[in-house]
């Protein structure tokens, strides 16, 4: 893992409902280095996408907004930047890959179109055709078969997994130093999500791009991720390296959330859930936001927020957020 | 592709709805573009000896088939010229009525905010003022001219494109193929230009094609009422109105005016209806 490249400190986004202004991101802390892949696990509603779209700066207008914090993109606070500034960050800093495929592309215009389109935002002014050679090149780099036919496809003539790897050669037209990846597998079936998986490891082996990946399915963070962080009702309970925290989840949450994922060893009559629903992010509840479903919730759960503190793996990275680490009752 | 697009077409030349197009194509199209060559007549001449001349099969003869008005001018050959005048102040009026409505639809949309509820309340103005009156006001202080009829055109239609566009955009904007622009680094003018006005493309042909029939109302009306283009041009309101004190004894002269209208309107009300149905199925209720 190299030098740091970005770094969330303390990001708190909030949505201005007409009921109140209600936080879906808190006070979330994170950075991811040069090469290195970062899970952001958790939940619907669990804030990770929001985390993703502050860092992006394309909060939902007009109710979206990032309250407080920092987002540092090589030292360089992206917080406060104009939308202008912004549009220089997006593409060419920081890339983003969304969740589905199928409506991720523009109808009405060609796949070589939008990849072209793309590549010409990061580079104004180059000529049509040698813009079109780069665009059959990055598709062909994102393992579109047949790309000098497929360049005039449109988005409806292809798969999900051939659109999906297009909108990936549309991110990494302008050579971003961070992907974000927004659960770019989840609408794909399984066969071509590890193909999709494997395609995001080889482009970040060969430019060394940062990822920051946010799915719900732990298979893909224990398949592709170094480290992870988990989110529960818009903060961070728990993170540390993909093998510390598989090894020992500090956070009820983890553990549950490890739980439920079935495995080929075991006989199951019935797949793990975690009991009752994710929090309501407007409800002013004190103490921790998942007592009320969690199976080792104490008095002091349930009247103060619980602090940061090493985990038990007792690793220095490895840190969680919770009152009864020891498990006592 | 190529297979796509033409099965569609095939689609549409099934449907493809044959008498309007040829009525269009006798009343409007053929007249407004040859009038000079095939009316029999000049559109101004009065044949005095052959004044209020019935038409054909009414006791008149080939010379004059529609018969002539109080001045002696021949009525299908005012008819005929008088397209020219209705189809010129459609297509313009409709023209830049679309792009004001467009333009100022998708500001407000996109923009959401303080500019939406304005320029949506200004629409909600002009649907609220009476056109008509508009135009006498109008007419009253710089006369009828063919500018102030443009203008009333596009007073009265700009706002259902921007109604229109305004809905559809707060849609595509919401998209995920604009959210992908926006995060790889797109300028909001290039999200309207290439990701929301070409997805816009047919509900705009669709919506300008159902109003060629309400300007051509509107501009006959104007042009009945003496504010639309001045005499002694023969726009179809105004011949019209010249058989109106005559009607009971030369009603061929307010007569096949009208229903050169009646036929243009409805002909274009109708190829509208199966151009919507066939490019935009969503436009059902408009």
């Amino acid at each position: 893992m190299g030098e740091t490249i970005l770094q969330v400190k303390n990001l708190c986004t909030v949505l201005d409902l007409s009921s109140g202004t209600v936080p879906v991101v808190n006070d979330v802390s994170f950075d991811v280095g040069v090469g290195e892949t970062l899970g952001i696990v958790g939940e619907s509603g669990s804030g990770k996408s929001m985390t993703a779209l502050s860092i992006m700066q394309v909060l939902p207008k007009p109710i979206g907004r990032i309250a407080s914090g920092q987002i540092l993109l090589e030292g360089t606070d992206l917080v406060g930047m104009s939308n202008q500034q912004m549009g220089q960050i997006r593409g060419r800093e920081i890339g983003m890959i969304l969740q589905d495929p199928h409506t991720s592309l523009n109808p009405v215009f060609t796949v070589g179109n939008q990849v072209i389109e793309a590549l010409e935002i990061n580079n104004p002014g180059t000529a049509r055709k040698t813009l079109r050679a780069h665009a059959i090149d990055a598709l062909k780099k994102v393992n579109v078969a047949d790309a000098e036919r497929r360049i005039d496809a449109y988005p409806h003539q292809m798969s999900g997994g051939m659109k999906q790897r297009v909108v990936g050669a549309i991110a990494i037209a302008g050579a971003p130093k961070v992907i974000i990846a927004d659960e770019p597998t989840t609408a794909l079936d399984v066969t071509i999500q590890l193909q999709y998986l494997q395609l995001l490891r080889d482009i970040q082996d060969e430019t060394g791009t940062a990822i920051i990946f946010i799915t719900h399915d732990l298979g893909i963070v224990a398949n592709l991720c170094h480290r992870l962080v988990v989110m529960y009702g818009g903060k961070i309970v728990e993170s540390g390296t993909v093998a510390d925290v598989f090894g020992a989840p500090s956070h009820p949450y983890t553990e549950a959330l490890l739980k439920s994922v079935p495995s080929v060893d075991q006989k199951l009559d019935r797949l793990y859930a975690i009991d009752g629903q994710p929090p309501a992010l407007i409800s002013d509840r004190v103490g921790c936001s998942f007592a009320p479903r969690c199976p080792y919730a104490l008095d002091i759960c349930r009247n103060q927020v619980p602090q940061e503190s090493d985990a038990l793996s007792g690793a220095k990275s490895h840190r969680a957020s919770c009152w009864n680490m020891e498990r006592t009752t | 592709m190529g297979f796509f697009v033409m099965s569609q077409k095939l689609k549409f030349m099934g449907h493809l709805p044959v008498l309007p197009i040829v009525v269009l194509m006798i009343v409007l199209i053929v007249p407004a573009l040859f009038a000079d060559l095939i009316a029999p007549h000049d559109p101004y001449k009065a044949y005095l000896r052959n004044r209020l001349e019935p038409p054909l099969f009414f006791g008149g003869t080939t010379e004059f088939i529609l018969g002539t008005d109080r001045l002696g001018r021949d009525i299908l050959s005012r008819i005929m010229h008088g397209a020219r005048y209705a189809l010129v102040i459609s297509l313009v009026g409709i023209v830049l009525g679309a792009i004001v409505g467009t333009a100022l639809g998708l500001i407000a949309g996109y923009m959401r905010g303080r500019i939406e509820a304005l320029i949506m309340r200004i629409v909600d103005i002009t649907f609220a003022l009476p056109s008509i009156l508009l135009a006498l006001a109008l007419a009253s202080i710089s006369g009828p001219s063919f500018q102030l009829v443009i203008f009333v055109v596009i007073f009265v239609i700009w706002g259902f494109f921007a109604r229109q566009v305004r809905a559809e955009t707060l849609i595509l904007r919401e998209r995920d193929f604009v959210a992908r622009a926006r995060v790889a680094g797109a300028s909001d003018f290039r999200i309207l230009h290439k990701y929301i006005l070409p997805n816009l493309v047919n509900t705009i042909v669709v919506l300008a094609t159902l109003q060629i029939g309400v300007v051509i109302v509107l501009e006959a009306t104007l042009s009945f009422l003496g504010i639309g283009i001045p005499r002694p041009v023969p726009a179809w309101g105004l011949l019209v109105a010249d058989g109106r004190q005559l009607i009971v004894s030369s009603w061929w002269i307010s007569f096949f005016p009208g229903m050169a209208i009646l036929l243009t309107v409805l002909s274009v009300n109708m190829l509208g209806d199966s151009l919507r149905d066939w490019l935009d199925p969503k436009l059902k209720q408009v």
